[in-house]
């Protein structure tokens, strides 16, 4: 990892994976943001207060990925509570209400957990080693995490949606 | 004025200056003093300092938790150290020796209990941080822990982890 940054790697895969998104007229076109610790995308649904967003943590190359309220969550200063509401749900535990309806979820989940989980060893080792990752290998650990999400997301936007606006009234 | 008063009165950062040269068992005495002064006056220019610059927050999750508790309550994070430079974990390190030294107080907001239950490794980072300051005087820790699992810091986690230390009572 000397030359290329793990925040551009992140825009580059997460971009390229969820662009149908945008394409398809759903969602608005991301919004980017970045420090030199983080970097996030958010891609707020058209005419929703709801939003998905992909936050990366750069000191430990962890993608979380939410689905948020899009008024409060934005915020800088917010974080997974506004005003004692919780404004942001991981969409693994969205994904686990969906189950019951669709029993092949959880297989879906436990491989892309097993998957994501097969780099994020590389990266550990490396960070445990005081050593940064191969540019590579966070590529591939990104890749394969972006690719996970667009399935969900080709496969149960719309009860993903339908779960969001019943969980904050919208 | 005894050579040792007025080592003491002036302080070993112009003990130098002295026009007086102690010998034998006077010397050491001397120095001895004139280290005790210095240590004084270090200490009183860190709680000056600490005073006068901001705390800075640490913890696991930068963008949900480390900043939102930062920004609410006026404190610094290592982004605003590291001012759009590229992380590293030498500069992390490098920043959490420069807080020590600044004399800053350090606020710990604990791990992201709720990204730990999903399955996410312990950050690196923060488990160095939490290293080097071992022992640090200016260190405050704002986080419960209940468990492997369960705790955070009520401020600014989900309520969930909160409820299931309840249940435990």
């Amino acid at each position: 990892m000397e030359d290329k940054d793990s925040i551009d790697i992140f825009f580059e895969e997460y971009t390229a994976s969820l662009n149908f998104l945008v394409t398809d007229g759903s969602y608005e076109p991301p919004l980017i943001d970045r420090r030199s610790t983080w970097g996030s995308i958010i891609y707020k649904v058209s005419d929703l207060d709801i939003a998905l967003e992909l936050s990366l943590d750069a000191r430990d190359f962890v993608v979380s990925t939410y689905i948020i309220l899009f008024s409060e969550a934005s915020k800088p200063e917010v974080g997974y509570v506004s005003l004692g509401k919780v404004v942001c749900l991981f969409l693994e535990e969205v994904l686990e209400r969906l189950i019951a309806k669709f029993p092949s979820v959880q297989e879906d989940l436990k491989q892309w957990r097993v998957s994501v989980e097969r780099y994020h060893k590389r990266v550990r080792r490396s960070l445990k080693m005081l050593k940064m990752p191969e540019a590579e290998v966070v590529r591939e650990l990104f890749r394969t995490d972006a690719d996970w999400v667009a399935h969900f997301l080709r496969q149960y936007r719309e009860e993903i949606i339908r779960y969001a606006r019943n969980y904050w009234g919208l | 004025m005894h050579a040792l008063g007025r080592l003491l009165a002036v302080g070993s950062e112009w003990g130098g200056y002295a026009t007086l040269v102690p010998t034998g068992g006077a010397r050491k005495a001397a120095r001895a003093a004139a280290d005790e002064a210095s240590e004084q006056l270090r200490r009183q220019g860190v709680r000056q300092a600490s005073r006068e610059l901001k705390p800075v927050v640490i913890g696991e999750n930068m963008k949900k938790r480390v900043e939102p508790y930062a920004r609410m309550i006026g404190a610094e994070t290592i982004d605003d150290w590291l001012a759009r430079r590229k992380w590293t974990l030498e500069l992390n390190a490098v920043w959490v020796q420069e807080m020590k030294k600044q004399g800053r107080r350090v606020i710990d907001i604990g791990p992201d209990f709720a990204r730990r239950a999903k399955g996410v490794a312990p950050s690196t980072a923060y488990g160095l941080e939490r290293r080097l300051l071992k022992g640090y005087l200016n260190y405050e820790r704002r986080f419960l822990r209940w468990r492997k699992l369960r705790g955070g810091n009520p401020e600014i986690d989900r309520h969930e982890p909160w409820h299931y230390i309840l249940d435990e009572f």
